[in-house]
């Protein structure tokens, strides 16, 4: 990996479009500081310590990592229970209070082999929101669901992320789920993993695009991953 | 109901190839004529067995406490010898190969040993029990321990876990249907353990009675011991079948 230099704003939903093998992975690792980089600077709020940044970031991964022998509700308060922020007993009812709005009223006390792949990535996320941490890094997490799920979940991220988190970043190799999501996409390409183009979709907060625009911004980026295909 | 159906399920053939091998031997020691001593008949051992019966559940009730006890040693220092191995790469490197090694040391030597050591009491018998039981426990519950996906521990990771919860929260949790294969094997070996160390040298026990009867041409009631040693191998296997069941429910 080089030459990957990206910020993201207070607000901003930033995507990392790349083929498979380009380093986007390793790059989550790196700013949750799971992984020391080499070379180069991460800050996040102006804080570099690794330790300090792991515990800024919400990450939620292309699996859903749900424990089989914890239940939905207890599933969901790990996080808070983990972070020690309060009682085991506060963390289920600050995850029960949440259920509602995630789709998940009535399946508290199910476990996560009697749940379907989109409310199990639901529950991943009520996981990871609970937590508030400023920065959700969201690691392909629809990759593993169906078509029809996978956009009825991108439809309820958008409205949802912001109760947790004040800014996100999604690494993906769906340039539709990046573009539908995102006021912000970067291009990556593979080995050496690089930035190789940025992509304004809107502003932030501006209105949603209609289909013609959303169109045209996926040409934008298919353009920037193919013509690294090309040159190479 | 569908629980006692699919045990008669289970349970019907083996206990029909029992039957029929019983049933072959009872005809072969009619037939054949053979001494007594050498091959009493099942009805025979089966008559002497019920006949003796409160020595039989005397001597079965120290084994069997004998037994427990030494799994229940074998289980604290297995799971605690798994934590340690898991928890240092250090003292896996050190201890593994003699794991292996001490467990090609025959008990035939170590029982006589320990019961020269610690007398005629409870404590060879719990230590040989031990000795014949850990290491199944320790190598399955250290393979669990070790098989946590590396993506939940780097998710504990971010969610800020330290080692000890991380071990709490989701290695032991993940490992327990590991424990309960090795505790399986355990079980298995442990009352024949017991039996063993009695053997050696008791004051009371299914080995030393089996020993004393075999001494008195006694066949019918060694046979008898050895199905009723069988039988209670198999009832705590069974007991351990269960307690899986309510421990891992998930599964």
């Amino acid at each position: 990996m080089r030459d990957v230099s990206l910020d993201v704003e207070t607000g901003d939903f930033v995507s990392i479009v790349g083929p498979s093998g380009c380093g986007k992975s390793t790059l989550f690792n790196l700013i949750a500081g799971v992984l020391a980089q080499s070379e180069g600077e991460i800050a996040l709020r102006g804080e570099t310590d690794a330790d300090t940044r792991r515990l800024s970031c919400g990450y939620m991964f292309q699996q859903d990592l749900l424990f089989p022998w914890r239940n939905v509700l207890d599933n969901a308060a790990l996080g808070l229970e983990v972070s020690g922020a309060c009682s085991r007993a506060e963390a289920r009812e600050r995850a029960r209070a949440l259920l509602p709005r995630f789709g998940l009223d009535g399946f508290e006390s199910s476990h996560p082999a009697e749940l379907s792949g989109g409310m199990r990535q639901r529950v991943a996320l009520l996981r990871t929101l609970l937590l508030r941490r400023p920065l959700l890094l969201l690691d392909e997490p629809f990759a593993s669901l169906d078509a029809l799920t996978r956009r009825e979940l991108q439809d309820w991220l958008r409205d949802t992320w912001k109760s947790g988190s004040e800014a996100a970043l999604l690494v993906t190799h769906d340039v539709r789920e990046a573009v539908y999501l995102s006021n912000r996409v970067y291009v990556m390409s593979p080995r050496p993993g690089a930035i190789v183009a940025e992509i304004t979709v809107r502003q932030e907060d501006g209105a949603p695009l209609d289909a013609i625009e959303l169109a045209r911004c996926e040409e934008q980026v298919m353009a920037a991953l193919h013509l690294q295909a090309v040159t190479q | 109901m569908e629980g006692a159906a699919s045990f008669l399920a289970n349970a019907l053939p083996p206990l029909a190839v029992l039957i029929a091998l019983f049933a072959a031997w009872e005809i072969y020691v009619s037939v054949s004529g053979v001494n007594v001593v050498t091959l009493p008949a099942p009805s025979r051992i089966l008559d002497a067995g019920y006949a003796n019966r409160s020595l039989l559940w005397d001597h079965s009730l120290v084994t069997l406490k004998e037994t427990v006890l030494g799994l229940i040693v074998s289980i604290t220092f297995g799971v605690a010898l798994a934590l340690l191995i898991d928890a240092s790469g250090v003292a896996r490197r050190a201890l593994y190969p003699l794991l292996v090694g001490s467990q090609t040391v025959p008990v035939v030597v170590i029982a006589p040993l320990m019961i020269l050591w610690f007398g005629f009491e409870l404590t060879p018998k719990i230590i040989v029990v031990t000795l014949y039981t850990f290491f199944p426990i320790t190598v399955a519950f250290a393979s669990g321990l070790a098989a946590t996906s590396p993506e939940a521990l780097v998710l504990m990771r971010t969610l800020g876990a330290g080692r000890l919860k991380t071990l709490l929260l989701l290695k032991v949790p993940q490992a327990l249907p590991y424990l309960f294969t090795g505790l399986r094997i355990a079980v298995t070996y442990a009352m024949v353990g017991a039996v063993f160390a009695e053997w050696s040298g008791a004051r009371e026990g299914l080995g030393i009675y089996v020993l004393l009867m075999k001494n008195s041409f006694r066949t019918d009631m060694v046979f008898a011991a050895v199905f009723l040693i069988a039988l209670l191998s198999l009832a705590l296997f069974v007991l351990v079948g269960a307690i899986e069941k309510m421990v891992v429910r998930w599964r």
